[in-house]
């Protein structure tokens, strides 16, 4: 076995381009082990369990990248290093004409000047300071960052209206601006349609399901989680109302959020009530209904999706379920049950998904503990779930020093691997949410795991019925259809959006496990 | 009175601070973008870097 572990001093890459790097390096001739990673303090530890943390890797800093592999052979091991290397100077992508890459953002702006806009995805230390920077340059601001202080968020959110400029975020993933997808973001249909979302996911199912109603997206602008805060007040929600109300290419508007603070809600819900065009708004995990002519209520993302098309004129129906599958599949689960098997687990990489689930199958099926739960129901321990249990894999405990699940698919499919082998285990529900920025093929990694998962399951003498939501469209990259077969080819149900998902896995848990 | 914002009403051109995925994404779009080779200050330096942008 051949060790070979390289320091870069400041050296800075992005984690989802280490990541990458580090997927292909496993995947060459001879090499067992490979890290390409900053020296931060966490991934020395990760560094430390695969016995690749040498003493000189133990004294870089956070600022240094880390080359870290094991192969079979000195050999095997030096072409890695080559590989790394190479991938490592590999240009970044971007249109300079084949000049050097600007290292700054004013730098940027002499080569494009007519640059409107700025997707900062630089750590959350270093965000406000860019950010400001950028408004001041005239930019508007996608802060994809997150770990970004309330107080800087704010003071950002106030420097933009004062100089007429909008700040999506910070912890913003997803916008589609005059049509193009920005962060992670769905390729649809341009539409009568304008959303407004303060959650990534939510916005995606939101306007993938616009597409499949055949409806479309003028514009996706979103605001980050906290904007509806009592602190932040709704900034950014209510610039981007604005400028919805004033786009004519703009019908209908969306809003969807977690269920905002009471005095930010009222004075959202006022100044959507006078922007003359319809509203729909989804506060996700609010079960309100219902319409006052001006404002409509939905109370799930896929039924703010429907309603916004219905108001845009549009007569599709939302995707949905093959019923014979859809029945067939509950047959098979209920009959196929163990006594033991009692337990719902919905592994979501998505947030607003696995929120959204959450509220829903706690009004189905009572207590659901989870990592988004406050008081009795949240989890104790987030890598050991407790009776009915739905998680956010995308939240600070599973994504410390490594990418998104969306992107990063690792832990998840430890997660799969461990509800399989637990007996209590019932159903796994699961989504896959693919457009840019996403996995490249997200269903392939998961039905590799499912594989195993069932395998598992099996030799426990137990069936194990998979759901999963899939949220994209069919000109996303990854391609919907081909994702979905990928996935009913290993044994899971694909549902066509959240709200029927979780409705079909409640059917199941409601149904009583067949008489052994 | 703020400048309008022409955020909703110019075709996108856009600079991208961080993550390669995101430019990468954007060239597969036919969205011109500018990809900043982006390395953080030293830590120690950032207060200075603030004190700067204040100055200038």
């Amino acid at each position: 076995m051949a060790h070979r572990v390289i320091i870069r001093p400041r050296a800075y890459y992005d984690s989802v381009r280490l990541m990458r790097i580090s997927q292909a390096l496993r995947a060459e001739p001879g090499v067992t082990e490979a890290m390409a990673m900053m020296a931060t303090p966490n991934n020395k530890k990760i560094l430390a369990t695969s016995g690749l943390l040498t003493a000189e890797a133990e004294a870089a800093r956070p600022d240094d990248l880390v080359l870290a592999l094991a192969a079979t052979d000195d050999a095997a091991a030096e072409a890695a290093v080559a590989v790394a290397f190479a991938a490592l100077d590999e240009r970044a992508g971007g249109d300079t004409g084949g000049a050097p890459l600007p290292r700054t953002l004013d730098a940027a702006m002499a080569v494009r000047p007519d640059a409107g806009l700025v997707v900062i995805s630089v750590p959350g230390a270093n965000a406000p300071r860019e950010a400001r920077r950028a408004l001041d340059l005239g930019l508007n601001v996608l802060l994809f960052s997150d770990n970004v202080p309330v107080a800087d968020e704010l003071a950002l959110k106030q420097h933009a209206a004062e100089v007429g400029r909008l700040v999506m975020g910070p912890d913003c993933g997803t916008a589609i601006i005059g049509g193009a997808a920005l962060g992670f973001a769905n390729v649809v249909r341009r539409g009568p349609v304008g959303v407004v979302g303060a959650s990534g996911t939510g916005t995606q199912e939101i306007t993938s399901l616009l597409d499949w109603l055949g409806t479309g997206v003028s514009h996706a602008i979103g605001t980050g989680g906290r904007d509806l805060s009592a602190e932040v007040g709704g900034r950014t929600a209510l610039a981007a109302l604005d400028l919805l109300a004033a786009d004519p290419g703009t019908e209908v508007i969306v809003l969807t959020s977690k269920p905002p603070a009471a005095e930010v809600a009222a004075r959202v819900l006022e100044h959507c009530a006078g922007l003359g065009k319809p509203v729909v708004v989804n506060f996700v995990g609010s079960d309100r209904s219902g319409s006052d002519g001006r404002i409509t209520f939905a109370p799930t993302l896929a039924g703010a999706a429907e309603a916004a098309a219905r108001l845009a004129g549009g007569t599709a129906p939302l995707p949905a379920l093959d019923a014979a599958a859809r029945d067939a599949f509950l047959a098979a689960a209920r009959d196929g049950r163990a006594p033991g098997q009692r337990y719902l687990r919905g592994l979501y990489a998505g947030g607003t998904l696995a929120y959204e689930a959450l509220t829903l199958l706690g009004d189905r099926l009572g207590p659901v503990h989870s990592n988004l739960a406050k008081g009795a129901l949240a989890l104790t321990d987030p890598f050991r779930s407790t009776g009915h249990t739905v998680i956010d894999l995308g939240e600070d405990a599973y994504t410390e020093g490594r990418a998104h699940p969306m992107i990063d698919p690792y832990v998840r499919n430890q997660r799969i691997l461990a509800e399989a082998a637990d007996p209590e285990t019932a159903l796994l529900l699961l989504d896959v949410v693919i457009g840019y920025g996403a996995h490249d093929d997200p269903a392939r990694d998961l039905a590799q795991t499912l594989a195993a998962a069932q395998a598992t399951a099996r030799d426990g003498g137990r069936n194990l019925p998979v759901i999963v939501t899939l949220c994209g469209t069919t000109r996303d990259p990854q391609g919907h259809a081909a994702q979905a077969a990928q996935l009913e080819t290993a044994g899971a149900i694909v549902a066509r959006s959240n709200a029927e998902a979780v409705a079909l896995a409640a059917a199941v848990m409601e149904t009583p496990a067949h008489a052994a | 009175m703020p400048p309008e914002n022409p955020l909703l009403t110019e075709a996108p051109v856009v600079i991208n601070l961080g993550l390669d995925l995101f430019a990468e994404a954007l060239a597969q779009q036919s969205v011109p973008c500018v990809q900043v080779r982006w390395t953080p200050p030293p830590p120690t330096d950032d207060d200075l870097l603030t004190l700067l942008d204040d100055l200038l």
